[in-house]
């Protein structure tokens, strides 16, 4: 090798390394940008919570067990009969629990949750023998599904329901305080009739509407309206509107 | 000297025998003649008295006969008929009873008894009508089977003879521009003595005087546009002799009319008096034409008097008073026509079919009967019947929610079965304003929120009066209930329910332009009455038109608080759906009173889609005008059925059931229905301010409404008086229905027709595919047309001087082939329009014609000239079916407006102020009668010689008579007593003469 041989082959290396150094730079400034620009959303997860506990019982929290009675509750003051929609949160293991408001000291039921990202739950409330429950109740889709699972649950007091999807009936005596679910709906819009016989021997009845365009899960709710009459309610699972 | 003497005494008594003898031969003469002339004088005083009593006899027999028909046949009516001949010549020529073997209170099974025919005079016999359709030939031989025979000299007798040489007139009389006198001939009855000789015979020809106009009644000021046509005083003389072809008429019946007030009682006691006065004798020309004695029976088809409603109806606050005057109303329909419930609606192509369970019939007569209450009674309460089964009727509280199903579901029967139609404004449509005062921050874990929530509601008066807001009862308010809840993740979400109730005041509502209070709802104008202090003029563009109202407390229009609710990273505050997703079918909105419920439209408040308040775009959303906006409007039935429409404004929540979410009730679904009227569409879909006309079909839709906004043009009539005609029934919403597209039945409105009194029932498939009747007289529909309620009830009462169920002056339609319809001519003379659609128009010559012209095809059922007529039998039963005529709703004859295209009201005004002044059946007849005595013939000779004629005239009233107390309003509606027949009728003669 010559000087001028080792000369060109050192201006080689030296325009070799700027050259690599710069594409280091652009590298180092271009990804974080465009990581910044195609940064997948922060993962979470759904949770709503429905108090479907007696009136008398008052408005409830749901708080994260253990937290100080001043932090404030994930939901809180919860009336009977709400069936609250959905909220974000972080998924994690989340330890809960159901007081009453303005008693986060004495808790009433605890649960433990965990949430994954883009998973939905439920945290349903109702009253048993043995007093209040808290159920964690999953209601994420199954994106495979091919048709609609409707579940019925019965939050009417006295109130013995039949359900029917035209002349077909799909729920027959549901009593206070069950639950059934209906699998294999077809995916559609679907209208229900609602039957019951009121105290006085009344007969009621409500319609409501299930659309299985839109998820392919749905809860009706048998419960009082907000003037004590026979008004179910549908949810969508899995479903932040 | 002796002898002498002896001579001369001799000669003297020869001479005083002679003369002795001639004396005793000049009375034996004398005695003989006048023997043999009294003899003859005897002969002739008995053969006349024979004849005299033969005609008695005749009299006797026509009274007694027609009598014993009436008495028996409560279902009949008069009409004359011209009886074409069996072999040359007219058979016969006059009045006929028709009748049937049962009234229609025996119809329950469907098909109304047979149909008979009597033509009232001697030597008649009752013939038996057969099914339509007849020919008018084979109808000619119906009825002429019901006489022994052609007519001629040798069998019968003209009872309109000549008096003398050239008389044109007759003892009865000639139509005015005859040619010549008409024979009115009656067949000899024979009478025969002990031993089976032929002594006597007899001869009557009876008629209805009700087929003339009576100058002792009738008035002198042409009818004009103010008569309501209910007494005969306002049938003007003057059509009868303008008809007459008297000149000047009118001056004529001037003096006519003032000189009859000279008389007693005002009113001639005779005839010929007409002349007494008149320029030119005019009597004897006009005698087959009018009369002096004339009335009919307000009795119905069943033959008990008919109810009237303005007795038994009134203006309470007492659910039980008020069930009282329904349970009349309804009871006497029952009775009446037991099958009229059958109209409610026709499931099928079958017209006559006997579909509508009990129940469901039940529903209708207590709609029916709640409409025509709330027609008559003064107040604008609604009469609201509860679905509980004993159809108590609800009033005397505060409503605090919509009518809604029973057990308080959103589906189901509805908890009340009837509301009436009052004279009240009527909720139309209906949107949300949501402003977002503030909101912020768009991401993070809460954010602040300020809001307010305005509505507007459009009210229609849709009746042609204006209505003031006193006449709304006391302390009449706007309620919007149960609004829908909002969703702020659990921080300070905004509840659904009774806390959010408004009840506003309409006393508070000023007008957002000037300021001034709302005092009156104008006639067929809509106004708007909203909660927005500032009014989006994209909204309601007209602001003297809108009325706010102060939500008060402001807390219950400005919601403030904390969200944590999110979409992706974005706060938002949304709107919480209850029974279906992304919307809400629950607001309620009324109107209502401290007394009850005014107008519910439950379910008005429809949201279509829900609302999230949000700054997802960055920018806060104050006062957006294209955003936050739902609403909706009233849609009726819709579908293919052919008199289905959409929009009619007169509909409200009656349905037998509702539906409010309805996903498969179509447009049948009970809330209004949301056209669309979302974010970008205000105002493309909404016309809150005008009236709703942008779904009504004229072409399917009777009685359809106008977007114009006048009285002329609201397309209600709510009287709250008393009625002035039975044709008023006309006016009264009708809860008649048709399926919707969701076929079913119990879904559908009942749009806002009204019954069809003074306009056609008949269906016809092009001018009338909602009828109801097949056009057949003896088909079970007939017996449920609306224009049967006409039979049923009355606004008339007997004056104090008559016996109770006659009126006085009737003119029978009937008659009109008689005089071609002088009576009634004359009762339409100088008529105007007052409708507001027709006003001014005069009832031309020409038009009153056509009706009289139908009315003759009508009696002679004439299916040719006619098709409408094709399947009728015998004369108009009842006044009502004078409805039946085809130019009440087809043509420009009438009136020079299309009245196919003409409101109820004005169609059915020219019945409305004539049914008044009309009848089928008078009670006053007069039998024209012969008599003849009779020797047998001499040496075989076939006909008898007559001895001595005799004729008389005899004019006599019907009087019905019950033992004990007379039927009467109000009554006792759990019995049937108060629809007892009469016991009997008595005889009262007005008139004997030759």
């Amino acid at each position: 090798m010559t000087v001028l041989e080792s000369l060109i082959a050192m201006k080689l290396r030296s325009f070799t390394l700027a050259s690599s150094l710069c594409l280091v730079a652009a590298i180092a400034i271009i990804v974080p940008i465009c990581e910044l620009a195609a940064a997948p959303p922060s993962p979470i997860g759904y949770i709503r919570f429905w108090n479907m506990l007696p009136a008398a019982d008052g408005p409830m929290d749901l708080r994260r067990a253990g937290a100080g009675p001043t932090d404030p509750p994930l939901i809180g003051k919860s009336p009977s009969g709400r069936y609250n929609s959905y909220l974000e949160f972080s998924p994690g293991i989340y330890h809960l629990a159901l007081s009453k408001s303005g008693e986060p000291e004495k808790p009433l039921k605890f649960v433990d949750l965990n949430l994954l990202a883009n998973s939905y739950f439920t945290l349903l409330a109702y009253p048993t023998p043995q007093g209040p429950n808290l159920e964690v109740i999953k209601d994420t889709n199954d994106p495979k599904a091919t048709s609609g699972t409707l579940t019925v649950r019965n939050f009417f007091p006295d109130v013995t329901a039949e359900v029917f999807n035209g002349a077909s009936k799909i729920v027959g005596a549901l009593t206070y305080g069950q639950s059934v679910v209906v699998p294999n709906l077809p995916l559609e819009r679907l209208p229900l009739t609602i039957h019951t016989m009121r105290p006085e021997n009344v007969p009621a009845e409500s319609g409501a509407e299930a659309d299985f365009k839109l998820t392919k899960r749905a809860t009706l709710l048998i419960i009082p309206d907000a003037y004590g009459r026979f008004r179910p309610r549908v949810a969508l699972d899995g479903k932040n509107l | 000297m002796r002898r002498l003497q002896l001579s001369h005494c001799g000669g003297f008594a020869l001479v005083i025998t002679l003369i002795t003898v001639a004396l005793l031969t000049i009375i034996a003469v004398a005695f003989l003649a006048s023997s043999s002339l009294d003899q003859t004088t005897a002969r002739a005083f008995a053969n006349k008295a024979k004849a005299q009593l033969a005609a008695r006899t005749a009299v006797n027999t026509a009274i007694a006969r027609l009598l014993d028909n009436v008495s028996n046949y409560s279902d009949s009516a008069t009409s004359w008929e011209k009886v074409n001949p069996r072999s040359g010549g007219v058979l016969y020529e006059g009045t006929v009873l028709y009748y049937r073997d049962e009234s229609p209170d025996a119809t329950a099974g469907g098909i109304p008894a047979p149909l008979h025919a009597l033509p009232l005079i001697s030597g008649a016999t009752a013939v038996s009508i057969p099914p339509p359709p007849q020919s008018a030939a084979s109808r000619a031989s119906t009825l002429a089977a019901a006489l022994p025979g052609p007519l001629d000299n040798t069998n019968s007798f003209d009872l309109n003879h000549p008096r003398y040489l050239k008389d044109t007139q007759g003892a009865i009389g000639a139509p005015a521009g005859a040619a010549s006198r008409p024979e009115f001939r009656a067949p000899w009855i024979s009478q025969t003595d002990a031993d089976g000789k032929v002594t006597s015979r007899y001869a009557y020809w009876m008629e209805d005087e009700s087929f003339k106009a009576n100058v002792n009644l009738m008035g002198v000021t042409p009818r004009g546009s103010d008569t309501v046509g209910d007494d005969p005083s306002e049938i003007p003389m003057q059509g009868l002799l303008k008809t007459l072809g008297i000149p000047n008429f009118d001056a004529v019946a001037t003096v006519i009319f003032n000189s009859r007030s000279n008389f007693p009682g005002n009113r001639f006691f005779e005839y010929r008096a007409v002349d007494q006065a008149a320029p030119s004798p005019i009597a004897d020309n006009a005698k087959f034409e009018s009369t002096i004695f004339s009335g009919g029976l307000n009795l119905s088809r069943t033959g008990s008097k008919r109810i009237n409603l303005n007795s038994t109806v009134s203006t309470s606050t007492d659910p039980g008073a008020i069930r009282l005057q329904l349970d009349q109303i309804i009871n006497t329909i029952k009775y009446q026509s037991p099958n009229f419930g059958q109209r409610f609606y026709r499931p099928g192509s079958d017209k006559n079919s006997l579909d509508v369970p009990a129940s469901d019939q039940a529903i209708y007569l207590n709609k029916t009967a709640a409409n025509i209450r709330d027609y008559i009674d003064t107040d604008s309460q609604p009469t609201v019947i509860d679905n509980d089964g004993n159809f108590t009727v609800r009033i005397g509280s505060r409503p605090t929610n919509c009518f809604t199903a029973s057990g308080g579901g959103t589906s189901g029967p509805n908890e009340v079965i009837a509301i009436g139609k009052e004279r009240i404004p009527y909720i139309q449509e209906y949107a949300l304003r949501v402003r977002e005062i503030s909101f912020g921050p768009r991401t993070g874990p809460v954010a602040n929120y300020t809001i307010s929530i305005d509505h507007y509601v459009e009210i229609w008066n849709v009746t042609n009066n204006d209505i003031a807001v006193s006449d709304l009862g006391p302390n009449p308010f706007l309620l919007i209930a149960d609004q829908p809840g909002w969703d702020a993740g659990g921080l300070d979400d905004i509840p659904e329910g009774p806390p959010r109730d408004l009840h506003l005041a309409l006393s508070n509502a000023v007008n957002s332009a000037t300021g001034s209070p709302l005092v009156i709802f104008p006639a067929g104008s809509c106004i708007v009455l909203t909660t927005d202090p500032d009014v989006l003029p994209a909204l309601a563009p007209d602001k003297s038109k809108v009325y706010y109202i102060q939500i008060q407390p402001e807390n219950l229009r400005t919601y403030s608080g904390k969200t944590q609710k999110k979409s992706g990273s974005n706060l938002r505050l949304n709107m919480r759906d209850r029974t279906t997703n992304s919307s809400d079918y629950e607001t309620e909105i009324a109107l209502a009173n401290d007394l009850g419920m005014l107008e519910s439209a439950w379910g008005a408040g429809a949201i279509g889609t829900a609302i999230s308040v949000n700054i997802d775009n960055g920018n806060e959303r104050l006062d957006q005008t294209k955003y936050h906006f739902r609403g909706a409007s009233l849609r009726g039935n819709s579908g293919s059925s052919v008199d289905a429409t959409t929009g009619d404004p007169r509909s409200n929540a009656e349905q037998l059931q509702f539906d409010l979410n309805g996903a498969s009730a179509g447009t049948d679904k009970t809330r209004y229905y949301a056209s669309g009227l979302g974010d970008n569409d205000i105002p493309g879909s909404s016309s809150l301010g005008a009236p709703n006309s942008n779904y009504v079909d004229p072409s399917k839709w009777p009685d359809y409404s106008s977007s114009n906004e006048a009285a002329a043009d609201a397309p209600a009539v709510i009287a709250n008086a008393k009625l002035t005609s039975i044709g008023q029934l006309g006016d009264i919403f009708d809860p008649v229905r048709v399926e919707g597209d969701s076929s079913n039945i119990r879904l559908s409105r009942s749009g806002g027709r009204t019954f069809r009194i003074g306009q056609p029932n008949f269906f016809n498939p092009s001018n009338n595919p909602s009828g109801l009747w097949d056009g057949d007289s003896n088909s079970a529909s007939r017996e449920w047309t609306a224009w049967r309620l006409a039979d049923m009830f009355t606004t008339q009462t007997s004056p104090a001087f008559l016996p109770p169920g006659e009126l006085e002056g009737l003119v029978n339609i009937n008659g009109a082939a008689r005089d071609d319809g002088v009576a009634l001519k004359a009762a339409l003379f100088g008529y105007v329009f007052q409708d507001a659609q027709l006003a001014g128009a005069p009832l031309s010559d020409v038009a009153v014609q056509k009706l009289v012209d139908e009315v003759k095809a009508r009696v002679m059922n004439d299916g040719t000239t006619y098709p409408d007529f094709a399947y009728t039998s015998g004369p108009i039963a009842e006044r009502g079916a004078l409805s039946e005529m085809p130019v009440f709703n087809a043509g420009t004859n009438l009136s020079g407006a299309d009245m196919a295209t003409t409101y109820d009201r004005g169609r059915e005004e020219l019945f409305r102020r004539l049914v008044g002044l009309i009848t089928t059946r008078g009670n006053i007849f007069t039998v024209y009668a012969a008599g003849q005595s009779l020797v047998p013939p001499p040496g075989g000779s076939a006909a008898p010689v007559v001895t001595a004629t005799s004729q008389t005239k005899v004019t006599f009233r019907m009087d019905p008579k019950w033992n004990g107390a007379v039927p009467s309003d109000p009554f006792d509606p759990t019995s049937n007593d108060r629809f007892r027949k009469p016991d009997r009728y008595e005889i009262k003669i007005l008139y004997v003469g030759e």
